[in-house]
């Protein structure tokens, strides 16, 4: 019996969606996509056949991207894909919607752009540092194969780095019958603006020299997100509101990583979120009083009990009896409702993906690391952090024509003495 | 790169405006980039020009087929049957023309609509209940055939129809149930698409195969 029939009869595999991905493929459209891409920038052009190869070898060792998603009666869930993922070069703008009956069912699409190998993920799959864990196996693959004399040879056996196949949902893992936290449904302050063109989105990136960066802020004694998460309010607060008290607080969704607070290695989502910002009463606030207000509420929020809260908010409502049994188009009624009463929670997201580390031979051939966020049209603005070795990446995606907010944040950043290079994806030339 | 002295930073874009301020740049420093971004296309639509046009046509025609009757009525509501042929029109549209599609998926819809189709006209031509008592029931039993034959043509394929072949199964049952409300008043036909479904669930209990059961495992987790 050859290998295809022998496919046929094994018993397909399946995994339920985790806590936080059930949301997503009920909000999701073309006009909100809720993908994000996590791009590496190489030294030399990419070579898409053995990119494809890299792709091939990689998929093995990530089952939790290896999947399509399938409609249950009563949930969404995961099964087996059988086919193959297949690269293309970038063509439209980032982070656009992945449709699950196009792209052979996969639920990430790799592409590429003269040096940039981009994985774009919709966020049902995984988290942030899900889909880096992907994007450094494929591009140390890649980076084997492009740089060997004879690219017949054969591809490491062993995964490059750090892989487990672990399909724990560890928000149920971790759940705890305490406290729980509510949905946050108060207002924001909300950006508004013109907007580009349908489905184009505005990039503008800005590197920064990571140790500079870190010595300024262990000088000030706060972290990098504190930091720039100061930096937007106060950019905000200077550009759109003018320095005038307004009725809604500017408020800030910083995503946080649960697997070291709760020592998990699942492959699937797990990440909770802080939210910090102010209320705008005064009009002569100074930085630094914004900056220790923000540091504060960062370090207030960034607790266990805080995320076991959260969690237990979450858990609870899936593991009600009478929820789990209503149909899933019930559900999803259910689920955008509630969705619709906390989205002008926030003003805007930023998620800051740390640093990444890759074997030392692999070092010399990768530029740097970038992180892009789908953004729509309640959030039309969105920051997204990734250093690697000597290099910081801000990079903003934006629906909106005006760059109010990426000036001020740039101009805040240099006036403080930093060195900043920006680059942008040319969207806001068009419309000059 | 080059430098915007308002912005105080330094610009990568092969670009002499700013991408922040849109203040001319200054101070190149010889390095000419590369632009890393496509050029994207700004002549992407929300719908193309066809699906305009069938949406425009469909509403203009249902306003007209509704006033046209009504300033005319002479006792028959004939535009309800135009309106429900334009929107039986977009159903077909929408889900049978899709290529991914399931087939069985296809069929279950179509139906569902024709059905429903069926027993608007059959209402608005006077009702004297052909569409439930001989039409519809037959077209019940027809989907249930249908989707037998698909699944023993693609028996390895089973599991994928599976869902769709219950749904359709259950439909089958509905003449049935109208039967007892007195809703049908000739039950031979309905009796006949309630054997039918019996023996389409029963079947697929017996011959199932792990394939199948795992499926339904899978489509009804909880």
């Amino acid at each position: 019996m050859d290998k295809i029939a022998i496919r046929h009869f094994s018993e397909t595999k399946w995994h339920k969606l985790d806590n936080t991905a059930t949301i997503f493929p009920v909000i999701s459209n073309r006009n909100f996509s809720s993908v994000y891409r996590v791009s590496v920038r190489l030294k030399q052009n990419i070579v898409p056949e053995l990119l494809q190869r890299a792709l091939d070898d990689t998929m093995p060792w990530f089952e939790s991207f290896n999947v399509r998603i399938r409609r249950g009666v009563f949930w969404y869930y995961f099964e087996t894909n059988k086919k193959r993922p297949l690269i293309s070069e970038e063509q439209s703008g980032p982070c656009g919607y992945i449709d699950p009956t196009a792209n052979n069912n996969f639920l990430f699409r790799v592409s590429y752009f003269k040096r940039r190998i981009n994985l774009e993920v919709f966020h049902a799959v995984t988290d942030g540092s899900g889909a880096i864990n992907f994007l450094k196996e494929l591009s140390c693959r890649y980076i084997v194969l492009a740089n060997q004399e004879d690219s017949s040879a054969a591809a490491p056996e062993l995964p490059i780095v750090e892989v487990t196949s672990d399909f724990e949902d560890s928000y149920v893992k971790n759940y705890t019958k305490t406290k729980k936290a509510g949905l946050d449904t108060n207002r924001s302050y909300q950006m508004k603006g013109d907007k580009l063109p349908l489905f184009s989105t505005g990039v503008v990136q800005g590197y920064l020299d990571t140790k500079s960066l870190l010595n300024f802020c262990r000088q000030k004694n706060i972290t990098i997100t504190q930091y720039f998460s100061a930096v937007l309010v106060w950019s905000m607060y200077k550009e759109f509101l003018n320095s005038q008290p307004y009725k809604y607080p500017i408020m800030i969704f910083v995503p946080v990583n649960l697997r070291p607070f709760f020592d998990s290695t699942s492959t699937l989502n797990f990440f909770s979120s802080i939210t910090v910002g102010m209320k705008i009463e005064r009009s002569d606030y100074t930085f630094d009083e914004v900056l220790t207000l923000i540091a504060k509420q960062c370090k207030e929020q960034l607790t266990k009990e805080h995320f076991s809260q959260k969690i237990a908010g979450n858990v609870a409502l899936g593991k009600n009896l009478a929820i789990r049994f209503l149909p899933r188009q019930i559900k999803n009624l259910i689920m955008k409702a509630a969705y619709l009463f906390s989205y002008k929670s926030t003003t805007i997201t930023v998620s800051n993906l740390g640093s990444v580390r890759v074997p030392e031979k692999f070092k010399k051939y990768i530029e740097h690391f970038e992180l892009l966020i789908s953004v729509t049209d309640r959030e039309p603005t969105k920051c997204g952090i990734v250093s690697f070795e000597d290099r910081l990446v801000v990079t903003f995606t934006s629906r909106l024509c005006n760059t109010y907010l990426q000036r001020a944040f740039f101009r805040k950043l240099s006036a403080d003495g930093l060195d900043v290079v920006i680059e942008s994806n040319g969207a806001y030339y068009e419309n000059v | 790169m080059k430098t915007c002295n308002r912005c105080h930073v330094r610009v990568v874009d092969n670009t002499n405006l700013c991408p922040l301020c849109h203040s001319v740049l200054t101070d190149f420093d010889g390095n000419q980039s590369e632009n890393m971004y496509p050029v994207s296309d700004l002549t992407v639509r929300g719908y193309n020009i066809l699906t305009r046009i069938l949406i425009f046509a469909s509403i203009v025609g249902g306003i007209t087929s509704v006033i046209m009757n009504y300033i005319t009525y002479n006792g028959i509501m004939w535009s309800v049957l135009t309106v429900a042929a334009i929107l039986y029109f977009w159903a077909v549209i929408i889900h049978s023309f899709k290529h991914h599609a399931n087939i069985a998926a296809k069929i279950l819809v179509q139906a569902v609509c024709a059905s429903i189709m069926l027993v608007i006209i059959d209402f608005v031509i006077g009702y004297d209940g052909w569409s439930v008592n001989y039409v519809v029931p037959n077209l019940f039993s027809l989907a249930n055939l249908a989707v037998l034959i698909i699944i023993i043509v693609n028996h390895l394929d089973w599991h994928n129809y599976v869902m769709y072949q219950i749904g359709i199964a259950l439909l089958g049952f509905i003449p049935i149930v109208l039967f007892f409300f007195g809703v049908i008043d000739k039950p031979l036909i309905a009796i006949i698409s309630f054997i039918i479904s019996f023996l389409s669930l029963l079947g697929t209990y017996i011959f199932g195969e792990k394939t199948v059961k795992s499926e339904l495992k899978r489509r009804f987790h909880f």
